[in-house]
């Protein structure tokens, strides 16, 4: 699992995963995220390169998502893949995190204050 | 249909989360190896996810780590598991109320497990979890 800040200078920032989100990938997420959900007003974390997911690696989503909600900030997560999404919306998480299909529709969800 | 069909595979192991990431590994290779699907692999190797994970922080019931083993046998284009671990006794076929706090990840755990296997049973066994796991094909041509 790669955590890529690719661009942190305004005030939301936009991370780019790679890899299994398995429970080493949570645990190298797992700082680096807590990190910058707790500066940020919005995370834009594109996802298209997660190749797995499971309630470990969820629960960290969830944690900076809570984060950033509380400041009514947003986490976007932007075109994980169709096994991906499945998790996503099996486990509920949805509800608590925005999923976007292009930047359009990221800039869109992260304007978008809670 | 595959030759060897009847084939299973095991892996015995530490439940560590260097050994249930490797594990991990493992489902997916082998998946491939027989050609299941990707949907099925990957549902599968959430279930395992799941359960492992409960193992490694709920389970606890011996000093040094538990012992957990992972069988796979593939079954048509689905896929058999069977898990059996020495934590402490933990049936997730059993009611929510039973659970572990749903604000953990043991809620949403819980409920991947449930809708990922298409059968699941359960019995306590020499001291052992023994959990046995179906997993087929999804019809949302996620693969």
């Amino acid at each position: 699992m790669q955590f890529t800040i690719v661009d942190d200078t305004g005030p939301t920032a936009r991370v780019v995963l790679t890899g299994k989100l398995d429970i080493s990938g949570a645990e190298t997420i797992a700082l680096p995220l807590a990190t910058l959900s707790g500066g940020k007003s919005g995370i834009l974390l594109d996802m298209a390169g997660v190749t797995f997911i499971a309630s470990i690696g969820l629960r960290h989503l969830v944690t900076a998502s809570k984060a950033l909600m509380r400041r009514g900030g947003r986490l976007v997560l932007l075109n994980p893949n169709p096994m991906v999404t499945d998790v996503l919306e099996t486990s509920g998480v949805v509800e608590l995190m925005a999923i976007a299909r292009s930047d359009a529709e990221a800039a869109a969800a992260l304007a978008a204050r809670a | 249909m595959l030759a060897d069909a009847a084939a299973a595979e095991t892996r015995s192991f530490i439940a560590t989360a260097d050994r249930i990431s490797e594990t991990d590994g493992w489902i997916e290779h082998t998946g491939s190896i027989w050609r299941l699907a990707d949907d099925v692999v990957f549902r599968a190797r959430v279930c395992v996810a799941e359960v492992a994970a409960n193992l490694l922080e709920h389970g606890g019931a011996r000093v040094g780590g538990d012992e957990m083993s992972v069988t796979l046998r593939p079954s048509g284009n689905a896929l058999e598991i069977e898990l059996s671990d020495t934590g402490r006794a933990f049936d997730p076929t059993a009611s929510p109320a039973a659970m572990p706090a749903p604000d953990g990840s043991g809620g949403r755990g819980l409920r991947l497990l449930r809708a990922y296997a298409t059968v699941m049973t359960y019995r306590r066994d020499g001291g052992r979890n023994i959990l046995s796991l179906r997993v087929a094909p999804a019809h949302r041509g996620a693969a």
